[in-house]
């Protein structure tokens, strides 16, 4: 296999394990919260905590390789005029709201960490709406790499 | 035990400001670049390697510069008590220097690929610019950036404690 080939590989495979790795730990802290016998509040708030590094981590990596899979196209990058292009600018955008809306997140996480006071109601809000929006994202990633 | 706990939820917040600050900017920089049809030239321009270099290194300097920012700004809430007299302009500073340090790893990564090339009179040529103009104009670019996420964050930051304002959410 070429070295650039595996690299392209690997920037793609890191694109969809990032994206996974968002979507499956608000998925699993949403559900923490939400399902009968619930663990004690402050367990999902120190879940969600570390959660949040992961989240971070993860967004740097989905833009660094987003960019990375759209220059493996070059010259063949379809038109913004094409349904595809229109298609690739609502995710990106849809990914811009993501990060906008995950900071309230994240410092209300810190803050009510920090004052050892979870809100389990809010906590399953926000990460209900973090698995919702990831969902509406991964589903225009699938439409776009078919298409 | 809890100084450890504190200092690492100081650091979550600076590294989610960060990597916020580096991902909103280039993510709405792509948007705005393919929409014009600018971005397929550009990126045919640079190699997957430089790429990830380059994204690589405006995230690390973008952090590098939200943690100088907010350093002795924080409470046990991850929001200041520092007034905003001398947060902004802080902010403003920090994000021009963040544009010039960010230009010489511009600089670096793209002379360590002009040289692989072969083509070292690029190397010279870019250096002459960046100690010149480029410099000067990067931490202008960086100032205006800086204000911006400023901005942009002080409104995050009042959304979040409206949020988390109980007296407030109780009906």
């Amino acid at each position: 296999m070429p070295a650039l080939h595996a690299l392209s590989l690997f920037v793609r495979w890191a694109h969809v394990a990032g994206m996974a790795a968002i979507l499956g730990g608000a998925l699993l802290i949403w559900w923490m919260g939400v399902r009968r016998n619930r663990p004690d509040a402050g367990v999902v708030l120190d879940v969600a905590e570390r959660y949040e590094w992961i989240f971070w981590a993860a967004i740097g990596m989905q833009v660094m390789t987003g960019v990375g899979n759209l220059g493996a196209f070059g010259q063949a990058l379809p038109p913004p005029e094409s349904g595809w292009g229109t298609k690739l600018i609502v995710k990106l955008v849809a990914v811009l709201a993501l990060a906008l809306l995950s900071v309230p997140r994240t410092l209300a996480v810190v803050a009510m960490a920090g004052t050892k006071r979870p809100r389990p109601g809010l906590l399953s809000t926000f990460y209900g709406g973090t698995t919702a929006v990831m969902v509406a994202i991964a589903g225009l990633a699938v439409w776009l790499a078919h298409g | 035990m809890a100084e450890r706990a504190i200092r690492d939820r100081n650091l979550l917040v600076v590294f989610t400001l960060g990597t916020f600050h580096a991902a909103a900017l280039i993510a709405a920089l792509v948007v705005i670049l393919y929409a014009s049809g600018g971005l397929a030239p550009l990126l045919s321009s640079l190699s997957t390697i430089a790429g990830l270099a380059l994204f690589s290194a405006l995230w690390l300097t973008t952090v590098w510069s939200a943690g100088r920012t907010l350093r002795g700004a924080f409470t046990v809430a991850p929001w200041t008590s520092v007034p905003l007299g001398i947060m902004i302009p802080r902010a403003a500073w920090r994000g021009g220097v963040n544009g010039v340090v960010f230009l010489a790893c511009v600089g670096v990564i793209l002379a360590i690929s002009s040289a692989f090339n072969g083509d070292l009179g690029v190397v010279g040529f870019g250096a002459l610019i960046f100690l010149t103009v480029g410099a000067a104009f990067a931490f202008v670019i960086g100032l205006v950036l800086g204000l911006l996420f400023a901005g942009i964050d002080l409104a995050l930051v009042s959304a979040t404690r409206a949020i988390l304002d109980e007296k407030k959410s109780r009906p």
